[in-house]
């Protein structure tokens, strides 16, 4: 009694969200779906650049980091990566990065040197989810800039239109 | 009644669902802290592996002609004023009696020649007040000198130029 009863609950149901005469062998219903941006950046590592050796009479050798990664999800189209610092380098201190290309999709700048100004390091972004790029950062910096101890830089990375 | 609008709810509920994948707040920026040093770097290197200073002659009369012969040197160091640095010269072993063998560096731009140097197994200052630099090609110069006395020879001294504290 008690399924007879839900089968006739179930039909009522049916027909009363359907609109459809008694009878019908198809019933549809509106589902709707609405997909909205997703744009998310993960940066992993913890770069250290020291700049320790030089050929006599040359500059000091640049040093480069590439143990860092950054994971990208985005389901938009025509994406960029910006990246800057929270503070200028010393004066004759240079910092670049080069961020790898998210797999099948955007253009790496290259190396970019970074400044407390957003600049692309990877363009032309679209419907990407990859967690292997590679992130090298280089140091560089010329004789005038003398002996400086350990500092940090904040490094701000930006997946935006 | 209680079950049958329980039930009612029920599917209302699962025929109703709309799907929505709903923006995802605070991802689309991320930091990194970049470590970073320049430690103290200073690098001399002398061009030539050797010079050679032959005396094979005079003028009736006097004593043996001097002879001469000349190198370079390269040079980096990241000193900042006020801190400076020197360059000094020595030799591994005193020369013959009668001997005297001489050295004298030229600065690099940022530095002060000390002129012609008698060498010896002590070091001392060729060059003074060196400030940042990297240059190249910087010329040494060496003379020997002879005494009748110092008769004939035929031997070798390992120059040390050494970037050090001013």
């Amino acid at each position: 009694m008690k399924r007879l009863k839900f089968l006739l609950l179930a039909a009522a149901l049916a027909l009363a969200l359907n609109g459809v005469a008694l009878g019908a062998d198809v019933s549809t219903h509106v589902m709707t779906f609405d997909f909205q941006a997703i744009n998310e950046i993960e940066v992993t590592g913890s770069p250290n650049l020291t700049i320790a050796s030089a050929v006599a009479g040359e500059q000091p050798q640049e040093v480069t980091d590439s143990s860092s990664t950054c994971a990208i999800t985005t389901n938009g189209a025509n994406k960029r990566i910006t990246a800057s610092i929270d503070t200028a380098m010393p004066a004759y201190v240079t910092l670049e990065v080069d961020v790898a290309a998210p797999s099948g999709s955007g253009t790496s700048q290259g190396y970019v040197t970074l400044t407390t100004s957003a600049s692309n390091v990877v363009t032309g972004i679209s419907h990407v989810a990859d967690s292997s790029p590679t992130i090298t950062y280089k140091l560089s910096a010329t004789v005038q800039a003398g002996v400086l101890s350990t500092d940090t830089r904040t490094v701000t990375f930006t997946l935006s239109d | 009644m209680r079950k049958r609008l329980s039930t009612i709810m029920a599917i209302l509920v699962a025929l109703s669902m709309v799907f929505i994948v709903g923006p995802v707040m605070a991802g689309d920026s991320d930091t990194q802290t970049v470590n970073y040093a320049v430690t103290a770097i200073n690098e001399i290197n002398i061009d030539d592996n050797s010079v050679t200073l032959t005396v094979n002659s005079a003028t009736a009369g006097s004593p043996p002609d001097q002879a001469s012969d000349s190198s370079t040197y390269d040079i980096t160091t990241n000193v900042i004023s006020p801190a400076t640095k020197k360059i000094t010269a020595s030799i591994d072993s005193d020369m013959p009696s009668g001997l005297t063998l001489q050295i004298d560096v030229t600065a690099p731009s940022t530095g002060t020649g000390g002129g012609a140097k008698t060498l010896s197994t002590s070091a001392q200052d060729v060059v003074t007040a060196i400030s940042a630099v990297n240059e190249v090609d910087i010329s040494i110069g060496y003379t020997l000198d002879a005494t009748i006395a110092a008769g004939e020879v035929s031997d070798s001294k390992t120059v040390t130029l050494t970037i050090a504290d001013f």
